[in-house]
């Protein structure tokens, strides 16, 4: 216990007297800062992976289900058609950058009487960041679902993408040729 | 005659007796002229750049004890207010565009991505660790991703000029 003692004494003063051995330190401090706006953009384009047909601005339905593959209903045509598995039509493509996110789906128009909303369904892959081979988790549909009213809400900011296929049912329509809207809006906060 | 010798011989006994001592002060200083980084206004995926085409401030160093010396720099996170979420360090750069100091070949290279931990900025040569003044003129760089969520970012960078042992 004294042995200690006195070699902490000697090696203080041998530290006082040779100024060497501390290191001189001097410090400056910077502040830094950035303001980042909220930002919601999305843009459609047709999947690479799938025929070329149509364009970004299209949902194409040409072909009827049951003329497009054997066992096909004939009231029904896809897009793309469901003899093209594994493929897409659109490719929706996200920058939201805000706390949370909504992107959502609207209708307008219609198949001769019968209004677009009620028979046009779609499908969705999932949100999908750039890279990731798998989606957020409950982002994929399970199932078809109504295309009007789709929405699917995310409490993070998002970049990415979000595949779509699209179903419609003709149900009696009379041939013919028919236009109407399909409207992807996105809403960050 | 007598009246006109004695001031001479006073003043002979005088400059025998004067002796000067000068104990010249150790220097060992950093400082920056300002001290605040701010990028303003910068959007998910862009880049900005303080004081493209010269510099956005100075940092001057000065050693006087002969002793080689060197500057590190160090970033404190670079976070979003009030949220979990911080930009990578690598997101901000450094550059010293300009450079009094002996050691010119640390200037005018590219950005270097700042760290979490000190990081080499500058190592004094020559008459740098003998008074003089070396003043090191910065650049920075700030690429944010394109996921990076909007708000308020805040950080810190620390400067360290350590005296070499």
């Amino acid at each position: 216990m004294k042995k200690s003692i006195i070699l902490l004494l000697a090696i203080f003063a041998l530290g006082l007297s040779n100024p060497a051995l501390f290191a001189a330190t001097s410090t400056a401090t910077a502040t830094v800062s950035a303001t980042v706006p909220s930002l919601a953009t999305v843009s459609l384009s047709r999947d690479t992976n799938s025929v070329t047909r149509g364009t970004a601005t299209q949902i194409l339905f040409d072909k009827l289900d049951c003329t497009d593959m054997t066992g096909g209903d004939c009231g029904f045509m896809y897009a793309p058609y469901r003899s093209e598995q594994g493929k897409n039509w659109h490719i929706v493509q996200i920058v939201a950058n805000g706390s949370t996110m909504s992107l959502g789906i609207t209708v307008t128009g219609s198949i001769g009487a019968t209004p677009l909303s009620s028979i046009l369904k779609v499908w969705s892959g999932g949100f999908y960041r750039p890279g990731a081979t798998q989606p957020i988790s409950g982002t994929p549909s399970a199932e078809w679902e109504y295309a009007t009213g789709w929405q699917r809400t995310l409490t993070q900011a998002f970049v990415g993408t979000v595949p779509f296929n699209y179903q419609l049912n003709v149900g009696s329509a009379a041939a013919g040729s028919y236009s109407a809207t399909v409207t992807f809006t996105l809403i960050t906060t | 005659m007598a009246f006109f010798s004695q001031p001479a011989e006073a003043l002979e006994l005088k400059l025998e007796d004067l002796s000067a001592s000068v104990e010249v002060a150790a220097v060992f200083s950093l400082s920056l002229d300002n001290p605040h980084l701010a990028f303003g206004l910068i959007n998910p995926g862009e880049n900005k750049i303080l004081g493209e085409g010269h510099f956005f401030h100075e940092a001057k160093c000065r050693s006087n004890n002969g002793r080689s010396w060197y500057l590190k720099a160090q970033l404190i996170s670079l976070r979003l207010l009030g949220k979990e979420y911080s930009l990578p360090y690598s997101c901000l750069k450094w550059k010293i565009s300009e450079s009094t100091g002996a050691y010119r070949q640390q200037t005018g290279s590219d950005f270097t991505a700042f760290s979490s931990e000190p990081e080499l900025v500058y190592t004094s040569e020559g008459d740098d660790p003998k008074g003089r003044e070396v003043i090191l003129r910065f650049q920075y760089s700030l690429t944010l991703p394109r996921e990076a969520p909007a708000g308020n970012y805040v950080g810190q960078i620390i400067f360290t000029m350590t005296e070499g042992t």
